[in-house]
Parts: structure tokens; C-alpha cells; sequence
């Protein structure tokens, strides 16, 4: 049976925090990798609710990621992370398709909302 | 101890269960499992029922036990 | 040493230093800290600075001697250099409420932006200091690196996926080729109208990729996951500009409060703005019954629909079907690594009579999970759906209460019993049960009772 899950790829520190605040109060998984072929096996084995990734260590891998994920999984909500104010890249990332780009200066208090949003409207 | 120092309160047992499984070739969309949830961690997308809020299943196996078309499956042993 | 004593140390040290006689355990400690990159500072419970470290000072172009113990708090105004940067080292809420936390704080000057770590440190009593670590974000002024051409080379085959190509005279698609083109070639905003999952965004992304503002990027902005002053500022403010953003599909407008929906109203309605994204609106159902209801302003809706574009749904575009469920398939293959190629005739007839209400989203969701369940090379009817399939339904089913309720009590004493390891004492906790009680059931039950009772 298909369970409200989130998953992270190489999300730590406050950021990954918040994250389990989020998903500890919706009573729903949180899945945190940092290995991309973890990351792969479980977007392809199981539908989640939103997908959250850094786009910092190795841009090719990451943004192909994004690319990707969208185009197998167009309804699924992605969440795309950046740590350095860089327009061009959150540019592309939105390109991509991500559902929601937070790079500063937005701040990432912001990501609580989002979640939250993305949350209910698959699980009102 | 600051007052702010955050209690958890430690759920041993719950997070271990195993989750119903759903035969999406048997199941009419009837919501019977929907309606016997007793914690409200089912509810349905349409005609097919699913977890928002999987960390509340304590695994009673209700929907399972109600569903006519016996399209929810879960098993005795906890993972 | 705790980290609240070494700490302290670091403070005596600090004014030791002063007479010249610093002690050894707090010189060691103190040029630990000098001798980190990271600029690191120091606040008494009561905001003071208490000591900041040579990177930080380089890094305000302040030093500890002019700014210790002053007050780093957040000011409305401010006046110069030192009380911009004592105001944005300054606790928040949560730093003084005893909980780890991080903010960002921009600065004036060569500095750019902080992210600052919060570190509360606690005695007994109560909240001792906060120990702040920064991390230096980005200089205003330094261009971000461009990208390689590797990473534009990713966007270009991303793009290269959302083509119209010229579709059979008189086909559904005819039509819709015909709007996109004409789209394309005008910067109006424009209305995408059709039921849910049916492919505005594709078609928004179609005709942004013949348009004149193609080179530039593209954004899909989902109303009702975004909060308003994300999507308002994503259009109508300065981001935009930076990112060089061509496009915007703007999904469910209704979905934003009715003040945001003016703004984006004004903002539609100004012409001569070829700085400006173009917008893009998709409309769920129908945007006449949003309007009447008043979830929709009237105005929005006017000012990008002088040119609408109708998608009909999946179950007026039948004869698409078998081109559909083969990229659907090609997709499924490529995420899941299986291989499944067809599906069978039977299974296509069923998908055929299907009213498929969330269209080519629905889909492509089916698909997916048939070939997951798929055992051969092609999707069987046995493997699709129930509710596609529209077969008999089973009978109805009794329900003896006792008997179910039983089985109930047996499970989860039985769980519990097994997440306990069998301590009797603990599951009756957990089951908030008098023991007694629980040895009754469990003997009524047939479980099997464990001798432990600790």
C-alpha cells in the first residue's frame, strides 16, 4: 500500500532537522540517503511523497538526478537545495523541475511551509 | 535542565510493524479498510486506499479483517 | 573539561591576557579557536559579546577590543557598520530559549551573506552563553561562476523532450499544434484549460520551447504547494531577473489568496515588458464556476485569457492511446530497469473503455505499477487495476463484531509481547492494561504465556 514517505539525498545539518520535524508531525517516513544508488533504488520502488536533494558535491550526478526524477515521476514534488546565492543554477534547477528551488537569500525556515503544503495537498 | 530541553517520548513498539500490503488487482475501492482504521492512518486517493500517515498504523490489521475482496494482506511477524 | 568550563576558560583567558598572564589550559584553548578559519564568537546570556576570534574580525573589519561587550541585538535602523554587524550576530528566539538553531544575515560590505550556527551552551541554572559559528555564504559583486557546458548540454536534452511535432491533418493534436505555435510566437500571457493530469504543463513547456524565450529558463510554479509570497516574488520581483527566467506556468491560480491573485492580475495586464517572464496559467476544470464561487478573481482570469488554449481530456483522444502507453512504458522501463515491452490486447481494450478522470497522469501512474507487478515481458489484464477493469464485485460481507475484535486484541497483545521480548509487565504498559486483566486475555486467547514478569 502506497505510504506517505519523503525522500532526501545529501541533506544534513539544520536543514535535515527540519525535515524530521516535518515529517514526525505528519506521522509519515522519512527516508534520508546520501548514496546515489540508494537514492535510485528507492524512487523507482516506491512513490514518494516529495523528493528532497543538494545540489552542491557533484552537480552532473545531482542535476541529472533532478532530470531525471521529473521525467519518470512528473507528479512527484521536488525540492531542490542550494547553499550559495548562484541564479543561473537555481535557474536550471527550476528548468529541471523542481517543485520549489530554496537557495539564499530565501531562507531555509521557508522549507517547514513548503513541506508542509506539499503534504497536505496529497494528504488533506 | 533548561525548560526548552525537548522530551521525547519513545514509541519502542510501532515503528517496527509491518505496514497493510494492497493488491490494487483485487481491490474495488469499496473503503470498508478506511472506514475500520481505528488510529486514521488509512484513508483513500480516489478508489484506492493509502497511508498518510504510515508512523500511526499500529498494525491492528482491521483493514485487512473487513476488506471483502481480501486485497489487503499483512503479515504475523514484525519486522 | 565540559564544554561550559572550557568555555569559561576561554572568557578568563580572554581577560588574563590583558595582564599578560594567561593561564595555560586557556591559551591553549583560546588559539584553538584563533586559529580556526570559521569566524567563531561568543555571547553571556545576556547578548554581550564576549569574545570573537581573528577570523571574524577580518571578516566584519572590526576587532574584539572595540565591539566586547556590546549588546548584539536586532535593530530596525541602522546606523553604521559595527551595529550592522552586532545586529546580525544576534541570538534569535530559539538560540536564547536554550535550542540549537541557524539563521542567514546579510551584511554590508565584502561579506555578503552569513549563516550563522547557534550553539546554546546551559548550566544549571539556565541559559550561560551562545556560542555563534559562521559560515561565510557568498560575496555581493562576485558573479557566480557560469555553468560548464556539460550542465547546459543536460538542460538542452531535458528541453529537447517537450516537442509538438506536426501532427496527421484533422487529429485532436491538429488543433493544439496549431494554438501552440501561434502562442509561441507572442508574449501575451496565455490560459491553459483542461481537467487535472491531461499535460498543461507539457504544452506550457511545448510552447515555451518555440518561443523567443527559449534561451532563457523555464519554471513551473504550483500554487497551491508554494505560499503566496514565493510565487508573488518568483514573478513579480527581482529573482526572476537574476535567473534569467523566460517562462512561468503559473498551475491553479485559485489556489493563491485573492491579493496575491491581483498583484499577478496588475502584472498581466502591463504589456512592453520583455525584461519580464512570460506567464503561462494553467486552470483546473472549469475557471467560469472558480469565478463565481470567488476563489477565482475575475480579473486574473481576463487578463491572461485573450488567448486560451482548451486540452481535451484522455477519453476524447482515445485513438493516442497506444502512442501514449508506449512512452509510458519507455519511461517505466527506464526508471525500473524491467522489461516490459507490451500490453496485451485485452488489457488495451479495458484502458480503452476507462474514463481515466486524472487523464495522462493516471496513466502513466497505472502503467508504472503494472510493469513493477508485471511477471512477463507484457502488462496482462490480471496485472492492471480492479477499478479499471470494472469486473463483478464480491459479495457481501458479514462482519461478526466478537469475532473480529477478538482477533484484534489477539494481534496486538501478540505484537506486543513480541516488542517486549515476552516481559508481561511492560506490555501491559504499553497496552495500558491492569497485568491481571492482560494474563486473563492472554489465557482466554490461547497465547502463550512467558514466564518472565520483570
Amino acid at each position: 500500500m502506497q505510504q506517505a514517505q519523503i525522500l532526501t539525498f545529501g541533506i544534513e545539518g539544520p536543514l535535515a532537522q527540519r525535515l524530521r520535524e516535518v515529517a514526525e508531525a505528519r506521522r509519515c517516513w522519512l527516508r534520508e540517503t546520501s548514496q546515489l544508488s540508494a537514492c535510485r533504488n528507492l524512487l523507482q520502488s516506491s512513490p514518494m511523497s516529495a523528493f528532497v536533494l543538494l545540489l552542491r558535491h557533484d552537480l552532473d550526478r545531482e542535476l541529472a538526478l533532478l532530470d531525471e526524477a521529473h521525467a519518470c515521476l512528473p507528479g512527484m514534488p521536488i525540492v531542490a537545495v542550494g547553499d550559495t546565492d548562484h541564479p543561473v543554477l537555481a535557474g536550471l534547477a527550476w528548468e529541471l523541475g523542481a517543485t520549489f528551488v530554496l537557495f539564499p537569500p530565501t531562507p531555509i525556515e521557508t522549507i517547514s511551509d513548503v513541506m508542509d503544503r506539499i503534504l497536505s495537498s496529497e494528504a488533506p | 535542565m533548561s525548560k526548552s530541553h525537548r522530551q521525547r517520548v519513545v514509541e519502542p513498539a510501532w515503528r517496527r510493524v509491518e505496514l497493510p500490503r494492497l493488491d490494487v488487482t483485487r481491490c474495488t475501492g469499496c473503503g470498508w479498510c478506511d472506514a475500520a482504521c481505528p488510529t486514521e492512518c488509512l484513508a483513500m486517493k480516489g478508489s484506492i486506499p493509502w497511508l498518510p500517515r504510515p508512523l500511526d498504523c499500529i498494525s491492528c490489521g482491521l483493514c485487512a479483517l473487513v476488506c471483502p475482496a481480501e486485497a489487503i494482506a499483512i503479515t504475523e511477524t514484525v519486522s | 573539561m565540559a564544554l561550559v568550563e572550557l568555555l569559561w576558560h576561554v572568557h578568563l583567558g580572554t581577560r588574563n591576557t590583558m595582564n599578560d598572564q594567561p593561564s595555560l589550559d586557556s591559551f591553549r584553548w583560546q588559539s584553538f579557536f584563533q586559529h580556526s578559519a570559521q569566524p567563531v564568537f561568543l555571547l553571556n546570556r545576556r547578548r554581550r559579546l564576549l569574545f570573537a576570534n581573528r577570523a571574524w574580525e577580518a571578516c566584519t573589519g572590526l576587532t574584539l577590543a572595540e565591539v566586547r561587550g556590546r549588546v548584539c541585538r536586532r535593530r530596525s535602523s541602522v546606523e553604521d557598520r559595527e551595529e550592522a554587524v552586532l545586529g546580525a550576530c544576534a541570538p534569535p528566539a530559539d538560540a536564547l530559549a536554550g535550542r540549537a538553531c541557524q539563521v542567514r544575515r546579510r551584511l554590508p560590505g565584502p561579506s555578503g551573506w552569513w549563516e550563522i550556527q547557534y550553539q546554546p551552551l546551559l548550566s544549571e541554572s539556565g541559559l550561560l552563553g551562545i556560542l555563534g559559528v559562521v559560515r561565510v555564504l557568498s560575496a555581493p559583486g562576485a558573479a557566480p561562476p557560469p555553468l560548464p557546458d556539460k550542465l547546459m548540454a543536460l538542460r538542452d536534452r531535458s528541453a529537447a523532450r517537450y516537442r509538438l511535432d506536426e501532427p496527421p491533418e484533422g487529429s485532436a493534436n491538429a488543433r493544439l499544434f496549431e494554438q501552440a505555435s501561434l502562442a509561441a510566437q507572442t508574449h501575451s500571457p496565455i490560459a491553459i484549460v483542461g481537467e487535472p493530469g491531461v499535460g498543461k504543463e507539457w504544452l506550457a513547456r511545448v510552447i515555451h520551447g518555440r518561443g523567443d524565450g527559449r534561451q532563457r529558463f523555464f519554471a513551473r510554479l504550483d500554487a497551491d504547494r508554494l505560499p503566496g509570497p514565493i510565487v508573488g516574488d518568483m514573478i513579480l520581483g527581482h529573482p526572476n531577473r537574476a535567473m534569467n527566467m523566460g517562462t512561468i506556468y503559473l498551475h491553479d491560480p485559485a489556489a493563491l489568496s485573492l491579493e496575491w491573485q491581483g498583484r499577478i492580475a496588475e502584472f498581466a495586464s502591463l504589456r512592453n515588458q520583455p525584461e519580464a517572464p512570460r506567464l503561462i496559467v494553467g486552470f483546473r476544470n472549469d475557471p467560469g464556476a472558480d469565478v463565481q464561487a470567488k476563489r477565482l478573481l475575475e480579473d486574473l482570469y481576463y487578463a491572461v485569457s485573450s488567448l486560451t488554449i482548451s486540452i481535451p481530456p484522455l477519453r476524447e483522444r482515445l485513438a493516442e492511446l497506444p502512442y501514449l502507453v508506449d512512452v509510458f512504458l519507455d519511461r517505466a522501463r527506464m526508471l525500473t530497469g524491467r522489461t516490459t515491452k507490451s500490453i496485451s490486447s485485452e488489457a488495451m481494450n479495458v484502458m480503452r473503455g476507462y474514463v481515466w478522470p486524472n487523464n495522462l497522469r493516471e496513466l502513466q501512474d497505472v502503467i508504472l505499477d503494472a510493469c513493477r507487478r508485471a511477471k512477463g515481458e507484457r502488462i496482462e489484464l490480471a496485472e492492471l487495476p480492479f477499478h479499471l477493469k470494472n469486473g463483478p464485485l464480491p459479495v457481501e460481507r458479514r462482519l461478526p463484531l466478537d469475532r473480529l475484535l477478538e482477533q484484534v486484541e489477539r494481534r496486538l497483545i501478540a505484537l506486543t509481547l513480541k516488542l517486549t521480548d515476552g516481559n508481561q509487565t511492560r506490555t501491559a504498559e504499553l497496552l495500558e492494561v491492569w497485568r491481571p486483566r492482560l494474563l486473563r486475555r492472554m489465557k482466554a486467547l490461547g497465547l502463550e504465556s512467558s514466564d518472565s514478569s520483570s
